[in-house]
């Protein structure tokens, strides 16, 4: 047989297999390629999480393929898996660290020149060590709760979860700075508040098994088409297959998933509070809620409103807004109260304020209200950027808990997620400026006690303030109150709102020194003092965790670049050039005198735990052998010692076993294992008996994440975006994603063929109010708001079909800025920016 | 779609399964034999489709299939397998065969 029909015979053998098509002539030559080595590891791109099988020859990649043996993808990958192979090879990938030198020295104005790791880190060094005399000095004497810190780090839900281990614990015990945050702020945090607020434990209490048991789907501001396609596949078979199911797709336009859509509503931005408020008065009058589940498992709660939308404090909306200082501030209520609450958000008011016909508004109620229906809601950025996003996560819980459709098989609601591990890394190892690993929080002396003791630190040593969240870092390295800042995997200047007035004028500020590491020359790169080029995905060992609390491994596949080093690395090495005695003060030392003289390294990581396991060779059950980098560096079991540390706290912590992982071997046994693991077995569905073994005796239902078991419903308004089109600014903007780039581009740019076939980003906009403005697709048109503008092609005919009234652009193109025109409003209670709505203009270009 | 000269000497190919609705199947299947270098395999009642996109480069084979999930009537698109490999190695490989 010919190689090409080799291959070929191959890839229709692994596509039939997954259809469940029998093709009777390829049963003949699944003979498997001998010279490529077949490994799994989970999908670079998003949080669906899908295992993807790696074919490795001669130390470069050259196959991939959909995992069959993947229970979240069964043998299927997105069109973006196919780009997988591609990403780390790049033409201009950084294979050396460079700083901005003039006349031979670090010049804040000089040109990116190349130097060694030794100088780039004497650098750092010199910079750090001089942030962190200041905050000593400004420290002294100072509680843990009262202290300030300079020191600053911006990560990643692309982080592996060792790195992002490793990055909080160097901040926040090694450089006592809680001013740390992962750019999964700007995708999840609304989603995290609001699990808090009403489960207190953050996270989906259901799993992907509930696509095959669903009788009803409903996508609130998701494309799940173009954004997680395998599961919009696994969604679409549960469509065709199933008997009477439903879906319904929500958005401010028109796109991909509404090709599936028994139910299409196109709403106007913000009216999802009022539609959702209408549901839950929909279910109490049509005497819907399930009186049995409430009275057991909810309390009610009236929250505060008027809360200001997270502006800088001197803002006109800022000070004009009531309770912008005690957002997340709530009362009890009785359901009497909450019944009345709601009952002002009836169908015409709902209609009034959505846009949205009132057979559809009724329609969409009755698939909640129907008992016999089982419902799953999805969501994503839709309702996480949104000014009153940690709002509509609760609300979308109370229409489930009303209904009691959370928890089992096919009923419940879940945020998915945008980063692979957004879940795993950011919100799980606590990489946000107020958490600790396992839903612990640096408020809570308790828990930092109990951290401290499992890190073998003195009682005292992680600050007691949150720290800075991803929009205050900009805004404080504009005000010149953080001066060393370390930015990993990812890319804010392009993706942080409001680029003019805070980000770059902040990277920028001569007092501040600015590293960004990334395998490529990104806009936030080029706007750094000193670039460190990183290694990527499997070109070191990692794990990540995806939005249905799997936690996955992987093994390192290749080498990086020779001069290419992870950012697990580039963290632990960095820790080696400080001693304890240039990040603490001598009563910190005192309380732990055997520390004294030891360096960072050796504190953290070469403390007992990190550096348990000894060098090995890693190897497979097929007796495949594989490098791994960072063991050889620095002598013993990195990833595994970080790891075994890190589930010390999640089955030992004060919160108990609800966030408890199993032994680092498993994972590079399973296809990932969903936490909570108790007794080695995974947990699929939380809070109900006979899914959830730590349901309290005597449960049916337990929401353990509050010590009475309940969840809170809570009772909040419609209220209106900070800005809204007007006569000078006449339209809406909304911003998003496309399939073809995944996040900013960063990475998918770099492969041509993807960057063909978008090439350049576009404004989505009604063919009427094109025409107004006397534009035609394919025309340049200029988007202004009171912020910035840019230029884009005008296209009116695209796969994502604005209504009359707004615009959507997407949001990759390193060269059309869009964050120039967003503002950088946030929920007030997450801190996460709404970039889904803001007013503008549009005139030729 | 028109897809750029292939001029590598390279192995370029894509298994694909699409998701098409099940009574649209004939029309999307005429729309989809446009691509250059696609081939359909086998059809499921359910109106799944084993699909192999090639060509004599990587970039190539991504374009169509990037123009494959793209089109009208296409609910979905998964990637199965992919494999690109040069002529040029496979020459290394012969040549040092034992």
């Amino acid at each position: 047989m010919k190689r090409r029909d080799f291959i070929k015979t191959n890839a229709v053998a692994a596509v039939a297999t997954a259809a469940g098509i029998s093709i009777p002539w390829v049963k003949t030559a699944e003979a498997k390629d001998t010279k490529i080595r077949w490994d799994k590891a989970p999908c670079r791109f998003c949080g669906t999480g899908c295992s993807v099988l790696v074919g490795t020859k001669d130390g470069r990649i050259v196959a991939t393929q959909g995992d069959p043996d993947a229970p979240v993808n069964r043998g299927l990958n997105c069109i973006k898996g196919y780009f997988l192979s591609k990403i780390m090879y790049g033409k201009d990938r950084l294979t050396t660290p460079l700083l901005r030198k003039k006349n031979g020295k670090y010049d804040k104005e000089g040109d990116f020149t190349p130097v060694s790791w030794d100088e780039a880190f004497d650098i750092m060094e010199e910079k750090w060590k001089a942030a962190l005399k200041k905050d000593m000095a400004s420290n002294k004497g100072k509680k843990p709760e009262e202290m300030t810190s300079t020191v600053g780090m911006f990560g990643s839900g692309q982080w592996t979860i060792f790195e992002g281990y490793a990055a909080s614990k160097l901040m926040k015990a090694g450089f006592r700075s809680n001013h740390i945050d992962p750019n999964a702020r700007h995708c999840m945090a609304s989603a995290v508040a609001g699990f808090i607020r009403t489960f207190g434990s953050d996270e989906p209490m259901g799993c992907y098994d509930d696509l095959e048991n669903a009788d009803a789907f409903v996508l609130w501001g998701s494309n799940m088409a173009e954004m997680h396609p395998i599961l919009w596949t696994r969604l679409t078979d549960r469509r065709l297959t199933g008997k009477d199911v439903k879906v319904a797709v929500l958005s401010t336009y028109e796109h991909r998933s509404f090709d599936l859509a028994d139910l299409p509503i196109v709403f106007n931005p913000q009216s999802d509070l009022a539609m959702l408020n209408y549901i839950a008065n929909y279910i109490i009058q049509n005497d819907a809620v399930n009186e049995d589940f409430v009275k057991k498992h909810v309390k009610f709660r009236r929250g505060v409103t008027d809360i200001g939308y997270g502006l800088r404090p001197d803002h006109p909306l800022e000070k004009a807004a009531k309770n912008a200082k005690k957002a997340k501030a709530s009362e009890p209520m009785s359901f009497e109260e909450y019944k009345e609450y709601v009952s002002e958000y009836t169908l015409d008011k709902a209609h009034e304020i959505s846009g949205v016909p009132k057979e559809s508004l009724e329609e969409l109620a009755k698939l909640y209200a129907d008992p016999k229906r089982k419902v799953v809601s999805y969501w994503t950025m839709g309702f996480n950027q949104h000014t009153r996003g940690s709002w509509a996560n609760n609300l979308m819980y109370n229409v489930h808990l009303l209904t009691g459709k959370i928890s089992e098989p096919g009923n419940g609601p879940f945020s998915l997620t945008g980063q692979p591990s957004a879940c795993g890394t950011a919100r799980e190892v606590g990489t946000f400026s107020h958490r600790l690993p396992a839903d612990l929080v640096v408020k809570k002396k308790k828990h930092r006690d109990f951290v401290e003791k499992v890190w073998r630190l003195p009682e005292g040593t992680i600050p007691g303030k949150p720290g800075y969240h991803a929009v205050l870092q900009n805004r404080m390295l504009k005000d010149g109150k953080l001066n060393v800042y370390w930015v990993q995997c990812n890319n804010n200047m392009q993706a942080a709102a409001n680029l003019n007035e805070e980000t770059y004028p902040g990277y920028r500020n001569p007092e501040n020194f600015i590293v960004v590491s990334d395998p490529y020359p990104t806009v936030t790169a080029m706007a750094a003092d000193l670039i460190l080029p990183t290694a990527m995905w499997t070109e070191k060992e990692g794990a990540y965790g995806n939005a249905e609390r799997r936690t996955q491994f992987w093994r390192q596949q290749v080498k990086a670049p020779e001069g290419a080093r992870s950012d697990l690395w580039q963290l632990v090495e960095f820790s080696k050039r400080f001693k304890v005695e240039d990040a603490w003060p001598a009563e910190l030392i005192a309380k732990q005198p055997e520390l004294a003289g030891k360096t960072l390294f050796e504190v953290l990581y070469k403390n007992g735990n990190v550096d348990k396991y000894p060098k090995q060779q890693v190897k497979d059950d097929r007796g495949n052998s594989y490098s791994n980098d960072e063991m050889d560096a620095f002598g013993f079991y990195l990833q595994k010692g970080l790891f075994e540390e890190y589930r010390d706290i999640t089955i030992n912590s004060p919160k108990g076993k609800v966030h408890a992982l199993a032994e680092f071997d498993a994972y590079h046994k399973a296809r990932g294992i969903r936490w909570p693991v108790i007794d080695g077995k995974e947990t699929l569905w939380r809070y109900r008996k006979g899914y959830d073994p730590q349901v309290r005796e005597g449960k049916e239902v337990d929401f353990y994440g509050h010590k009475d078991g309940t969840a809170n419903i809570f009772a909040l308004p419609y209220e209106q975006p900070p800005e809204m089109p007007d006569k000078d600014y006449d339209m809406w903007l909304c911003t998003g994603r496309v399939l073809e780039h995944w996040h900013s581009g960063s990475m998918t740019r770099r492969v041509p063929e993807l960057y063909r076939a978008v090439p350049d980003a576009v404004v989505f906009m009604h063919p009427d109010d094109a025409k107004k403005r006397g534009l035609q697709r394919g025309m340049a048109a200029k988007i202004i708001s009171r912020r910035g503008e840019i230029i884009a092609n005008v296209e009116t005919r695209g796969r994502n079909k604005p209504p009359v009234g707004l615009v959507f652009v997407p949001w990759f193109d390193a060269s059309r800025l869009i964050n120039k025109v967003t503002l950088d409003a946030t929920c007030p209670i997450s801190k996460e920016t709404d970039y889904k709505k803001c007013a503008i203009k549009i005139v030729k270009a | 779609m028109t897809a750029t000269k292939d001029t590598s000497d390279t192995i370029s190919i894509c298994g694909v399964m699409a998701q098409v609705l099940p009574d649209k199947v004939d029309e999307v299947k005429a729309r989809m034999l446009q691509i250059a270098g696609l081939e359909i395999h086998g059809i499921g009642e359910d109106g799944k489709m084993v699909i192999t996109v090639e060509s004599n480069s990587y970039k190539d084979t991504g374009e169509r299939i990037s123009a494959l999930q793209k089109l009208k009537g296409v609910i979905s698109a998964s990637m199965i397998y992919q494999h690109t490999e040069t002529l040029e190695e496979q020459a290394l490989e012969t040549n040092t065969a034992p």
